[in-house]
């Protein structure tokens, strides 16, 4: 018996989950290997720790607080039914965020700008791919537009719940360039988000851009729209597609935003899948098991490239390059999930 | 619990056994946003949203669901919504910058973590892991009851949970070593 079976015993131990045969099987082990042994006990200690946290309360009644809101629904209901109220209540909510919209917008933006810039420099980089991904990018497409279809209140809270069953919908492939869910369930969460806040304004172009990008190659839309900020991105994608007339032309475009290439590295027991989106700065640990999401790592300035793992799958190695060429090594450790430099 | 009768009265139509509903499930709704979400202000604002949703989704419940499942559905699903604009991206090792490491192991098993240690550890959690954590220890659910309260398959409550407390584990484990507790 491995530690590691015996630590999802010692887990199910603890919520009182094992039979008979399992907990002798755990004892057992746990009385011949000290390591096992220690980590049952603070196991043990976080479980009931866990337990013993207070129970806090409100400083003051929630429900008081709410009864003219409630009220006024309440009147509403009597007076134009129940779809009425539920409007009302949605456009309450809607009011009530909206002391707060320029950080998003300004986040909003700025990812739109940062997502043309990557298209730009990668069609400029590397433009035999296009023939590649063309295929595929349709595919996206349609999922996303699935995903992006206008956004009730519900709608938006059952993303959560969405968000999970596509990333466990997920197909493995080690050698896949296309993280695809990832990237479209950020999109729909800008596009569902710009319709869901009335509040915001000057949301138009940007949702107009996300929504467009299913059937149109994003660049040029993006450099129309952000033409001082994104000029990089416009001018080599220009560049690029004159020097390969065959590979974009103009009136099919090559890609969608969904077709950016990524480094992935797959641990050779298959059991984590590392992907680095190139150009954002920024790589994700997934569990190949159960597709969920280890590790998200913050973004950082500059290009996070030849991942690979150690031998015992447990440690990621990766270099991060910066805007002046200079690389730092990093390594990402699974077991106490952090990231450190070498 | 919840009683049916005062569920059914509420369906039914009757506000004022929709008041005393809110009222009995008010707590349970705070407890879960406060720890999901780290912040006393915060968790007032997303448990005032979730009673008003309740209110005006009470015709959706259906009885094949557990009411107080059904109920932790939709504060969960605020929290995570309202986190996601706070902070899109959630740091492991913030704490590792400031406390120097140190070897103390024997006062590591003795003593107990302070609430407080804790709640930070879980906001450091991610949101799905945080969630699965929150709705085992402060609501009591059951592996099966999370599934239902998050629509998750059961072994992926399973792994989340068990991560969580390996996570836990490590980021409490670190903080002894640091020697930030004496």
């Amino acid at each position: 018996m491995i530690c590691q079976e015996v630590m999802e015993l010692m887990q199910r131990y603890i919520d009182g989950d094992l039979d008979q045969q399992e907990t002798s099987l755990m004892m057992d082990h746990a009385g011949q290997c000290p390591d096992c042994a220690a980590m049952l006990v603070r196991l043990q200690k976080l479980s009931s720790e866990l337990e013993q946290l207070p129970r806090v309360v409100p400083k003051f009644s929630l429900v008081d607080a709410i009864l003219p809101e409630l009220e006024r629904l309440h009147a509403a209901d009597s007076a134009g039914g129940s779809r009425g109220s539920e409007e009302q209540s949605d456009a309450m909510h809607g009011s009530s965020r909206s002391n707060r919209p320029s950080r998003y917008l300004y986040r909003k933006i700025s990812g739109v700008v940062a997502a043309g810039v990557i298209v730009g420099l990668l069609l400029f980089g590397n433009p035999s791919q296009w023939s590649l991904t063309g295929g595929s990018s349709n595919k996206d497409a349609s999922a996303l537009d699935t995903q992006s279809a206008p956004a009730a209140s519900e709608q938006r809270a059952m993303k959560f719940n969405a968000m999970m069953d596509s990333n466990a919908e997920t197909p493995e492939s080690s050698q896949a360039p296309v993280p695809s869910s990832k990237l479209s369930d950020q999109i729909s969460e800008q596009t569902t988000d710009n319709s869901a806040d009335k509040s915001m304004k000057f949301t138009g172009p940007i949702s107009r851009s996300s929504a467009d990008s299913q059937n149109e190659a994003v660049v040029p839309k993006v450099d129309n729209k952000q033409q001082v900020t994104a000029t990089s991105g416009g001018q080599e994608s220009g560049k690029s597609s004159a020097e390969n007339p065959e590979a974009i032309s103009p009136s099919e475009p090559p890609m969608s935003l969904n077709a950016i290439p990524a480094a992935v590295s797959l641990s050779t027991d298959g059991k984590w899948r590392a992907i680095a989106v190139e150009g954002a700065g920024t790589y994700q640990v997934y569990n190949t098991a159960d597709e969920s999401e280890l590790f998200h790592s913050e973004v950082r300035e500059g290009k996070i490239s030849f991942l690979n793992w150690n031998e015992e799958n447990t440690i990621l190695y990766f270099t991060l390059t910066d805007a002046d060429g200079h690389q730092t090594q990093w390594q990402f450790d699974t077991v106490n999930v952090k990231e450190t430099t070498r | 619990m919840v009683e049916p009768a005062l569920i059914k009265a509420a369906q039914a139509g009757d506000r004022e056994a929709l008041v005393a509903l809110l009222r009995e499930i008010e707590h349970q709704v705070y407890r879960t946003a406060y720890y999901l979400l780290n912040n006393e202000q915060d968790a007032l604002d997303a448990s005032q949203d979730a009673l008003i949703r309740i209110y005006t989704k009470i015709d959706s419940y259906e009885e094949k669901a557990q009411f107080r499942t059904w109920v932790q559905r939709i504060v969960t699903n605020i929290c995570i919504d309202k986190f996601r604009r706070k902070k899109p991206s959630v740091s492991i090792d913030e704490h590792d910058m400031v406390f120097q490491a140190g070897d103390n192991v024997e006062t590591e098993v003795l003593s107990a973590y302070a609430a407080e240690e804790i709640r930070e550890a879980i906001g450091k959690l991610p949101e799905h892991h945080r969630t699965v954590v929150v709705l085992r220890y402060l609501q009591d659910f059951s592996y099966n009851e999370i599934a239902d309260s998050l629509n998750l398959p059961l072994n992926t409550v399973k792994s989340y949970l068990f991560r969580a407390r390996q996570q836990l584990q490590t980021l409490l484990h670190d903080y002894q070593k640091g020697g930030v507790r004496g």
